[in-house]
């Protein structure tokens, strides 16, 4: 795994932390996925409700790295000042970046993206921002700053798995040296798999996992898929034909001329 | 006020952070030669990451930034005393660090009533190119002498090995730059000086012998 | 004097940000705070002078994805 902003992650699954059944079930998904770095946010809190504090002295027991999000946000201000907000709760310099420009598919504002990402890079925050497969926009995001990308594997929530692979195959072939997490979208662990074999270097899981009838299993099944891709893509796998190519040698076949 | 006895001097956030994990209490953030904009960036950083961890944060120089961004601890070399707004700061409850190298200085620390005064360099620096020759371990009995309760901050060379001697001088904190920030393993050579300062500061029994463990 | 806490009508007897939190009854919880979109670091919310109608934003660590 690439050094993420110069800190040595092993564990190529990410989890969200979102839409669990309860925290116990969240706390055992993280165990069960062997996850190192898990996303968390911010949200208006009433005076007296102790929830967020002890959904914080639950991530910090668990002892994974977090990566704060700016998740609802629609503007570029809107997600720098959640960007500095998130810094001072956390205490991480780390921010995966959502500018939303559309609440239908949840997809990036890939303009306000870009703008926010040359803010608080300047500012020191490491950023990550969630993107598309969009090449131009990299080179963008890249430009400002960002070391790290995390493109979309398809709209946040929907299950769909890897939806447009050319772009997100050149998107890999465009920048090999900058880490690329597939965040979003993803469905089962075939999906997440897939997303290794192709050579993206890890996937942020949080509803296939979260809503999973079983999460913590399904946690295990996406720890599994991710090792199976990782280690099939390092055993070099063969190139798709179009035509049959037999697995049996035919030298020596009976009943031929 | 008792400060901690370990006091590292970085030059950026990033390293604010990474040692307020390894569980330094009080940290400086010495930032030259960079644009106001990036200062003022690190502080702001530096701030974000003191605040969550329960750290001291101490700003050099930057006294209008520092002040600006509510940061409650400034440090002012003998040359940057000049165009300082000292009752500005004094107003705000902005406390004060001063350095010394010399009677003169020390005198003059003094009379602004700061709330440390720091000696240096004790041992050869690596770092800056001074014209005081090093001061040694007397100098900082003859300071302590001098400046009584207030905390006096040793700088100048020291490393781990040294610091048991710098303590027994007569020093209430050790600050460090280069010994932690250039050591080939950071995290631990900083988890060394606060094993180190603890163990040479532990109280003695009242027979004056060690207590054991 | 009305202020917005969270999207709701509050009313304050506070003139400074740090004071409205503990009125509030914020105090000693882990939270970060914006007035009118401007982010408000701790060390100065005690120096941050409230007036009428503003917005405040004040948010705690939770789930996300």
């Amino acid at each position: 795994m690439p050094l993420l902003y110069q800190i040595d992650v092993r564990s190529r699954l990410m989890l969200g932390t979102a839409r669990y059944p309860s925290p116990a079930v969240l706390a055992d998904a993280v165990r069960a996925a062997r996850a190192e770095v898990v996303t968390v946010a911010l949200r208006r809190e009433s005076a007296g409700e102790r929830a967020g504090q002890a959904f914080w002295s639950l991530v910090r027991e668990l002892g994974v790295r977090v990566l704060p999000n700016t998740a609802g946000c629609h503007t570029v201000k809107e997600a720098i000042t959640t960007a500095h907000m998130a810094r001072e709760v956390f205490a991480t310099s780390w921010i995966k970046l959502e500018v939303i420009g559309e609440d239908d598919t949840l997809q990036p504002d890939v303009f306000g993206l870009v703008e926010a990402a040359r803010t608080l890079c300047a500012e020191g925050f490491e950023v990550f921002p969630y993107t598309t497969e969009d090449l131009v926009v990299a080179e963008r995001l890249l430009a400002a700053g960002c070391k790290v990308l995390m493109p979309w594997g398809a709209p946040i929530g929907s299950g769909r798995g890897l939806n447009n692979l050319f772009g997100l195959t050149a998107l890999r072939a465009h920048f090999p040296e900058v880490p690329l997490i597939i965040d979003a979208g993803l469905g089962v662990p075939s999906h997440a798999a897939r997303a290794l074999e192709l050579g993206f270097d890890a996937v942020l899981i949080n509803t296939a996992v979260a809503q999973a009838r079983d999460p913590v299993r399904m946690a295990a099944a996406f720890a599994q898929a991710v090792e199976a891709g990782f280690a099939a893509r390092q055993a070099g796998p063969i190139e798709p034909r179009d035509l049959a190519t037999p697995s049996t040698p035919l030298i020596g076949t009976a009943f031929r001329g | 006020m008792k400060l901690p006895r370990v006091y590292p001097i970085v030059d950026g956030a990033a390293w604010v952070s990474r040692l307020a994990r390894q569980g330094v209490r009080l940290v400086q953030l010495r930032v030259k030669d960079r644009t106001e904009e990036a200062v003022r960036a690190e502080i702001l950083a530096a701030q974000a990451y003191c605040g969550a961890a329960g750290v001291q944060l101490v700003v050099n120089d930057h006294w209008r930034l520092a002040l600006a961004s509510g940061c409650d601890f400034v440090h002012l070399g003998q040359g940057d005393l000049e165009g300082a707004d000292l009752p500005a700061l004094r107003r705000a409850g902005v406390r004060l660090g001063i350095s010394t190298h010399d009677e003169s200085e020390l005198e003059r620390a003094l009379a602004l009533r700061p709330d440390y005064v720091a000696l240096g360099p004790i041992y050869p620096t690596l770092l800056k190119v001074m014209p005081w020759r090093p001061q040694g371990l007397a100098r900082i009995g003859e300071w302590k002498r001098r400046i009584g309760s207030l905390p006096l901050i040793a700088i100048g060379g020291l490393t781990a090995e040294r610091l048991a001697g710098v303590f027994a001088a007569g020093a209430d904190v050790a600050a460090v730059v280069t010994d932690i920030v250039r050591a080939p393993d950071p995290d631990a050579r900083v988890r060394q000086w606060l094993a180190v300062a603890e163990a040479a500061c532990a109280p003695a029994s009242a027979s004056g012998r060690r207590e054991s463990a | 004097m009305k202020i917005q806490v969270n999207g709701a009508w509050r009313e304050t007897q506070c003139e400074a940000l740090a004071g409205a939190l503990d009125e509030l009854g914020y105090g000693g919880s882990v939270v970060s705070t914006a007035v009118n979109g401007e982010f408000i670091a701790a060390a100065l919310r005690a120096r941050t002078v409230l007036t009428e109608g503003d917005r405040i934003e004040i948010l705690a660590p939770m789930q996300g994805g």
